[in-house]
Order: C-alpha cells, then sequence, then structure tokens
C-alpha cells in the first residue's frame, strides 16, 4: 500500500489533472481508489466527457473504473442503469449531460461503472458542495478534463495531481509544460486583501496572456491573478516576468505531486533531464511500474 | 400582457431579486413572471398570502422545517410515460416523502384554502419496501423473490471470483515477486520479463524497453465469470420486471403527483412572497373596480429607498390621493417626478403579481394593461429618433383603451419643439381623460397646460430654497457630489395638489446649486421678468 498517496488523498477533495488526452488519469484513479478504500469510502467523478476513448498503457478502449460497495460515484443515470455494479441513488442533480442526468449515489454492490460528468465549472463546484455538505464527504477523487486546469480553481479548498505523460517524441514540450506548472504552483496567495487596492498591487482580470503583459504598470510591486489555471504565458514569459514582479494568487489551488508516466524514455535519462532543468520537484513516477 | 418596458422601467428585477422560491416548481412560476388581471384571483392570491403570514409568525420553527423540505424537493423527470428507472423513481419518492413532511407541519387554515392533503402513504411505502420513508431509493430485492434468489447467487460468484484472484495473484507474488493487490498490470523492463513464468502472467509491449504484464487468471475464473454474466442477465430482466411494477403504482397516482407539484409550486411561492411581505412590513392592496381614487399611504419604492438605506441617505416615503384617473405630474428637475410614476408602477406590478405592498395602503384597481412611454428602453426601432420612438410606444399603448389601462407617461415629447410637444400632450389628457377604463400619470415640465374635466394636477413640492440658502456658502468649492447631496437634501419628495396655472421656476435654482456661473443665471431671471435686452 502507498501510505504516501493514501494519506494525501484522504479527507481532501483532489484532482487528477492531466497535461494531454491519455496520459493516464483514469488508470491512475484506479490505483489511487484501491489505496484509499484501505481507509475511507471515497467519491468519485469524472468532469465531462472528454473524448478520451483510449487508454495510453494498451491503447486499447479507455479503462474501466471499478466501483466497491460503499463507494459513492457521480455519473449520469443512464451509465448507472448500464452498469453491472447495483446502487442506491441518493441525489439526482438538475444538470443534463447528453448521457442523461447526473445522479450521487452509494454502491450497494461492486462492479464496473462508466463515468459522466458536468463540463461546467460552476455545476462542478455545486456537485462538490453537495458531496461535502449534504453527503458527509471528505474524501473526494475528481478524474479532471485533459489539458484543462481551471475547474481545479472552481472548488474551494482543492489539491490536485498533475498527471504529466513524458513521451520521447514529445520530450521537450512536455518538459516544458512541467516546467511551468512546477513554477506558477509555487507562487503564493495573497495575503493583505486590506492592500489590494494600493497602487503597488496590479489586479489581472481573467486569464494572464501575453496580450495582457503590457497593461501591467511599470511601478506595480504585486501582481495579483485570480489562480495558477489563469496563467497562460510560457516558461520563458513566466520566468521573465516573476523575476521583476511578486506574482500572488486571490484563490489557492494546491498541487500534491506530479505522476510521471514515461514512454521510450528511461527513469535514468528523465532524471538526468530534471538536473540540467534545474527542476526538484515532488515526482510520484508510474505508480504501475516493477 | 406585456409589461416588459414597465418592469425595467420601475427597475422592479432589483426587488424580484429577493424573491426566492426554494422548489424548482416555485423558481418555474417566478420566471414566468405572471401577471393576474382578474380581481377575485388576486384577492384569493392576497387571503393564501395572509394565511401564509400568519403561519410564519406563529410558527416560526414549522416554517423553517417546511423550508427545508422545499429545498429538498428536486424536479421531476416527466410523468408522461410508462416506464420509470432508479432515478426517476428515485424522484417521486424524494417528492413524496418531503411533501408528506409539509402536510404534517402545515396548519388546517392553509391545508383547507390550498386543497392540501397528502393521500399517497400506500405508494410511499411501496417505494419504501424496508420499511423506511427515507428520501433514497434502490431497486431492493423486496420487489421480488426471485430478484433475492439470483442477487444472492451474483454475490456468492464474486465471492468465489474474488477467492480465485486472490490465490492466483498470491501465488504470482510468491513466485514472481509482481504485487498485483493495488495494480491491474505492471510495467516491467523487457530483460527482467524473460524469467516469468509465462502460464502465470500475459506480456505484451509497453515500448520500446518495456512490457506490460497482467496476471492470467485460471480457467475457472472465466467459467464463473461467464455463470456471473447470465445471472446479471437475469437480475437485469428481472429488475425490469420489478420497475415495471413500480411504474405501474406511479402512473396509477400520475395525477395525485401532479396535484401535489402544483400545491409545492404554489406553497413555496406564497412562502417566498410572504417572508417579504414580513421583511418589508407589507400590507394587503386594496383593489376597486376601475382605478378611481387611487390612493398610497407611505408607499416605499423600494429600488430606492433600500439605496437610500445602503448610502445612508433619507427616503421620503410617497402619501397621495388622486381624485381623478388622469393625473398630470409637474415639479422641478431632480424633484421626483419620474420617481413617483416608478412608485406607481412599482406598485401596480407588485399588485398584480399577486405581492403584498411596501406601504400602509395602496387603493387601486387591476389593470388588463400597464404601459410605460418614455425613454431608456431597450427595444429601440432603428432609425426612429427618441421623439419617433415614444410616439411609437405611445401607439402600441393604446391600441386598446376599452380595457382597464394604466399608462405611465414620464416627460413626454421632452425632445422636440415646446409648442407642438405641448399640444400633444394636452391632446392626450382630454382624450384619456374622456375613456372610462384609462388611469394615467402624466410628468411634465410643460407649465400651464389647459384644464379639462376630470384632470388633475400634482406637483412635486421641489427644492426648499429658503432653507438651502441658508445652509449654502457661496465661498466654498463644492464637488459636483455634494452639489447632488445639497439637493437630494433640501428637496422636498412629497406631492400636493395644484392647478394647470402653477408656475414652477425651480430650474434655475437647480442650476444655481449645481453651480452655473451668475451671469447666465442673472441674464435668465431678467429674460423671465422681461427685462431682457
Amino acid at each position: 500500500m502507498n501510505c504516501t498517496l493514501t494519506n494525501h488523498l484522504v479527507n481532501k477533495t483532489t484532482f487528477l489533472v492531466g497535461n494531454k488526452k491519455n496520459a493516464g488519469k483514469t488508470t491512475f484513479l484506479n490505483y489511487a481508489l484501491k489505496q484509499v478504500r484501505e481507509v475511507v469510502s471515497p467519491a468519485f467523478f469524472t468532469i465531462g466527457i472528454d473524448g478520451e476513448s483510449s487508454d495510453l498503457i494498451f491503447n486499447t478502449p479507455k479503462p474501466k473504473v471499478f466501483t466497491e460497495a460503499d463507494d459513492f460515484v457521480v455519473t449520469s443515470d443512464l451509465m448507472i442503469n448500464k452498469s453491472d455494479a447495483l446502487f442506491e441513488i441518493l441525489h439526482v442533480f438538475p444538470y443534463k449531460t447528453v448521457l442523461g442526468r447526473l445522479v450521487f449515489a452509494k454502491t450497494l454492490r461492486s462492479g464496473n461503472i462508466e463515468l459522466v460528468g458536468s463540463e461546467d465549472n460552476k455545476q462542478l463546484a455545486e456537485i462538490v458542495d453537495y458531496l461535502r455538505n449534504e453527503g458527509k464527504i471528505k474524501t473526494i477523487i475528481i478524474d479532471g478534463a485533459a489539458s484543462r486546469t481551471t475547474q481545479v480553481a472552481s472548488v474551494k479548498n482543492s489539491y490536485f495531481y498533475y498527471i504529466i505523460k513524458v513521451d520521447q517524441k514529445s520530450v521537450n514540450s512536455d518538459i516544458d509544460k512541467l516546467k511551468v506548472v512546477a513554477l506558477i504552483s509555487k507562487f503564493t496567495c495573497f495575503k493583505n486583501t486590506d492592500k489590494i487596492k494600493s497602487k503597488s498591487v496590479f489586479e489581472i482580470n481573467g486569464a494572464l496572456t501575453t496580450s495582457k503583459l503590457a497593461l501591467i504598470p511599470e511601478d506595480c510591486e504585486i501582481l495579483l491573478v485570480n489562480d495558477f489555471t489563469k496563467i497562460f504565458l510560457d516558461f520563458s514569459q513566466v520566468v521573465e516576468l516573476s523575476k521583476r514582479i511578486e506574482i500572488n494568487y486571490k484563490t489557492p489551488c494546491q498541487l500534491i505531486s506530479f505522476v510521471v508516466i514515461l514512454k521510450d524514455i528511461a527513469k535514468g535519462e528523465f532524471e538526468k533531464i530534471l538536473k540540467q532543468n534545474k527542476l526538484e520537484e515532488s515526482i510520484l513516477y508510474n505508480p504501475y511500474e516493477y | 400582457m406585456n409589461i416588459k418596458e414597465t418592469i425595467q422601467f420601475v427597475e422592479f428585477n432589483t426587488f424580484y431579486s429577493e424573491y426566492v422560491p426554494l422548489t424548482p416548481y416555485g423558481l418555474l412560476n417566478k420566471n414566468k413572471y405572471t401577471i393576474f388581471s382578474d380581481k377575485e384571483i388576486l384577492n384569493a392570491v392576497y387571503n393564501s398570502l395572509e394565511n401564509t403570514v400568519s403561519f410564519i409568525k406563529e410558527n416560526e420553527f414549522k416554517s423553517a422545517k417546511i423550508e427545508n423540505h422545499f429545498k429538498r424537493i428536486a424536479l421531476l423527470n416527466s410523468l408522461e410515460r410508462r416506464n420509470f428507472d432508479s432515478s426517476d423513481i428515485f424522484l417521486v419518492k424524494k417528492l413524496l416523502v418531503n411533501f408528506k413532511g409539509i402536510d404534517k407541519l402545515l396548519n388546517d387554515t392553509i391545508k383547507k384554502d390550498l386543497q392540501i392533503n397528502f393521500s399517497s402513504n400506500e405508494l410511499l411505502d411501496f417505494l419504501s419496501p424496508d420499511g423506511e420513508n427515507k428520501e433514497t431509493f434502490y431497486l431492493s430485492s423486496s420487489y421480488s423473490s426471485k430478484l433475492s434468489i439470483v442477487r444472492k447467487q451474483i454475490s456468492e460468484k464474486n465471492k468465489g471470483l474474488a477467492e480465485i484472484k486472490k490465490e492466483r495473484l498470491h501465488q504470482i507474488f510468491d513466485e514472481l515477486e509482481l504485487d498485483f493487490r493495488f495494480r491491474d498490470f505492471i510495467v516491467v523492463p523487457e530483460n527482467v520479463v524473460n524469467s516469468f513464468n509465462t502460464e502465470l502472467v500475459f506480456k505484451e509491449v509497453y515500448d520500446k524497453t518495456s512490457l506490460v504484464i497482467k496476471p492470467i487468471l485460471p480457467k475457472k475464473f472465466f467459467e464463473l465469470h461467464k455463470e456471473k454474466e447470465s445471472l446479471l442477465e437475469e437480475e437485469h430482466l428481472l429488475e425490469q420486471n420489478a420497475l415495471k411494477i413500480i411504474s405501474e403504482k406511479i402512473v396509477a397516482e400520475k395525477a395525485l403527483i401532479k396535484d401535489y407539484i402544483l400545491k409545492i409550486g404554489i406553497l413555496d411561492t406564497l412562502f417566498a412572497k410572504a417572508r417579504l411581505a414580513i421583511r418589508y412590513d407589507m400590507t394587503k392592496p386594496v383593489l376597486n373596480e376601475n382605478g378611481e381614487n387611487m390612493e398610497v399611504l407611505n408607499g416605499q419604492y423600494l429600488p430606492l429607498a433600500n439605496k437610500c438605506a445602503e448610502r445612508g441617505t433619507v427616503y421620503t416615503p410617497l402619501n397621495a390621493k388622486f381624485d381623478t384617473k388622469t393625473i398630470v405630474v409637474t415639479g422641478s428637475n431632480m424633484g421626483g417626478k419620474t420617481m413617483l410614476l416608478k412608485t406607481i408602477g412599482f406598485m401596480q406590478v407588485l399588485t398584480q403579481m399577486g405581492f403584498w405592498i411596501p406601504a400602509k395602503k395602496f387603493k387601486t384597481a387591476v389593470f388588463k394593461n400597464i404601459s410605460y412611454i418614455g425613454e431608456d428602453l431597450s427595444e429601440k426601432v432603428e432609425g426612429l429618433s427618441s421623439f419617433g420612438f415614444e410616439i411609437y410606444n405611445l401607439t402600441k399603448a393604446i391600441k386598446d383603451l376599452d380595457s382597464n389601462t394604466l399608462l405611465l407617461i414620464d416627460e413626454f415629447a421632452k425632445t422636440t419643439n415646446s409648442i407642438e410637444a405641448k399640444a400633444i400632450i394636452a391632446a392626450m389628457l382630454k382624450s384619456f381623460s374622456q375613456k372610462e377604463k384609462v388611469s394615467s400619470f402624466v410628468s411634465t415640465h410643460f407649465m400651464e397646460l389647459p384644464e379639462f374635466d376630470k384632470v388633475s394636477f400634482y406637483k412635486m413640492k421641489g427644492l426648499d430654497y429658503s432653507a438651502y440658502q441658508k445652509y449654502y456658502n457661496k465661498e466654498k468649492q463644492y464637488s459636483l457630489y455634494e452639489r447632488i447631496g445639497l439637493i437630494n437634501t433640501f428637496m422636498q419628495y412629497e406631492i400636493i395638489k395644484t392647478s394647470s396655472k402653477d408656475r414652477t421656476y425651480d430650474a434655475i435654482k437647480i442650476a444655481d446649486t449645481l453651480g452655473l456661473n451668475d451671469e447666465i443665471i442673472r441674464y435668465t431671471k431678467e429674460y423671465l421678468s422681461g427685462n431682457y435686452d
């Protein structure tokens, strides 16, 4: 049993975010669920129907999620009806997807279940609120949509794993992405809210993009961004900006760890690349590795 | 009735956003913006509201419990079907559980008034085969003895499958030191894999250097799995049968369930309206036949009153008794003419939506049409000037004056030449005053309009200039906001009866207060007194 992983997930709301489609989020979810069930009954669900039809490991249909008795799931009513597991319906959300209305259910008998969720960040936050307040559930794991991190910021007090598939063919861009996330996830939360209107603090509304860099006043000392998911700059731009200005967030989102899935690249070789790029991040290597 | 413009003019939505039904059915009612134009229906609504207000005042905890039940009710999927699935049934059960709870908490007065009577105990018990009236639902084995047997068999197969798998994983761990307890597969370097017993694990390529290893389960696992699969199929058929029986029971009570939904929607909106009635100390409107003698006592235009309260400024409620149905309102700029029209419009919309009124008294009629004619509305027609737009709206509003109609006309034709504008306003007054079913409020700056029978003139009291002059310090450099504040402080937002001959010259005083230079003020006064060279 991976105690560190379990400790990180229990009593928290955790998103599994991937750097690309088929990064291995659902495979990681299955692994994480098996660990967490040793301690508590988790609730889990997914975001939208992201079109990930196959799994990176086998290039076969998307991995199924297995639910055990006493788990809590959110999926559509159609998927509940289709499953070989047995469920007690606890709530029906007023949100419709192409695959039916979203349902919150408790597993009475184990089986496979296909997950369908909402793509709308507001609905997502409402679902988590319902699970936490009405369902009294403390451990929630959310299989996030690929390449979209904004969902993480929509839920207060949430954490995330960044699952990054590093392929020999795309190693440079994968490392760049890792570097950006590693850097921006370190910026702290703005504490002195009284000073938001002070001249030294400049707040960016919405996304921080290349075109908005020109708006930042020369004399400003702190740049306030809502959360890390609003930064849409490449690594060099973030480095350049953070040299002249302190970047703070209004809403905290905490990165627990990177989960690196290597393909056609040896672990030793990858570690060398990390060293070259001075990356000393907390990394969990593919838990399915020997 | 299309009162979109009036709703915009009176900024009704700032109040409407405080009206918060708690069920999806109450919200659907809210979003319809229903305007009642039947006096009897409205009186029935006011009476129901009175019962609800009394109930809440006397039963605060019970009311909170009822509102908690409201919050738990979800929108049902369509009842117009013959087959329901588990989530449909869950929704019906949840509705029944909560409606039953509401029924228990309500007093007889409300139940009798709204004809509320929960009589679906049998169905609810059927949906709770394990004896508890919980909100949750699952297709229990109690619905069919066969289903119970099949499910037991499936559980046994599952146990058997788990044991076989556990045994095989132990064997693999003992022989190959591969731990599959938390993993469905393991990625292993190719050089390591070569030594593995291929009867225990299955290999396939992962990348250039590694293979994916999965456990091979024994034949008996697949045999058992096959048996489970056929049991699952049987279970599915039995579940469909059970769902069919439950669906038939629900269909048989469809009419009752629809009635509960209707009652929930009504009751929820009544509670939401009653909460507002209590918060704002509202009273029941008094409805007369045709709009004669409209009367407002201590009437609050809430969108403004709330703003004033937020800003810490004084709000003057409206007190007025109108003796005819055609009312002309004159007065200073910034003197409150438009606010008077907004107050009347706001209260009339409240009245006809079945709310009570934030006033000690509001006596009015029920109108079939309520129209606002003035500027700043969104539905602009391309190519029309402001004046053209007003004429367009007026034409629309007076199409049918044979039914009870309320016209709120704010500073009509102020953008066209004053001679013709005044003539059109005079013509409107003459026309409206002759129509038995038309009530109109016309605010205007034009003075000395002709007198007509059944037309009354009122004016806003205006600036208390002598008090203002005592306070005003000529030497001080006031900012614009300070000047506006001064005007608000010394403006008397009261309405007084006047005549068509009354002349009000507050515009010069206002201009002076806002800082217009002395020379222009002096020339203006000279011009008015006839000494202008």
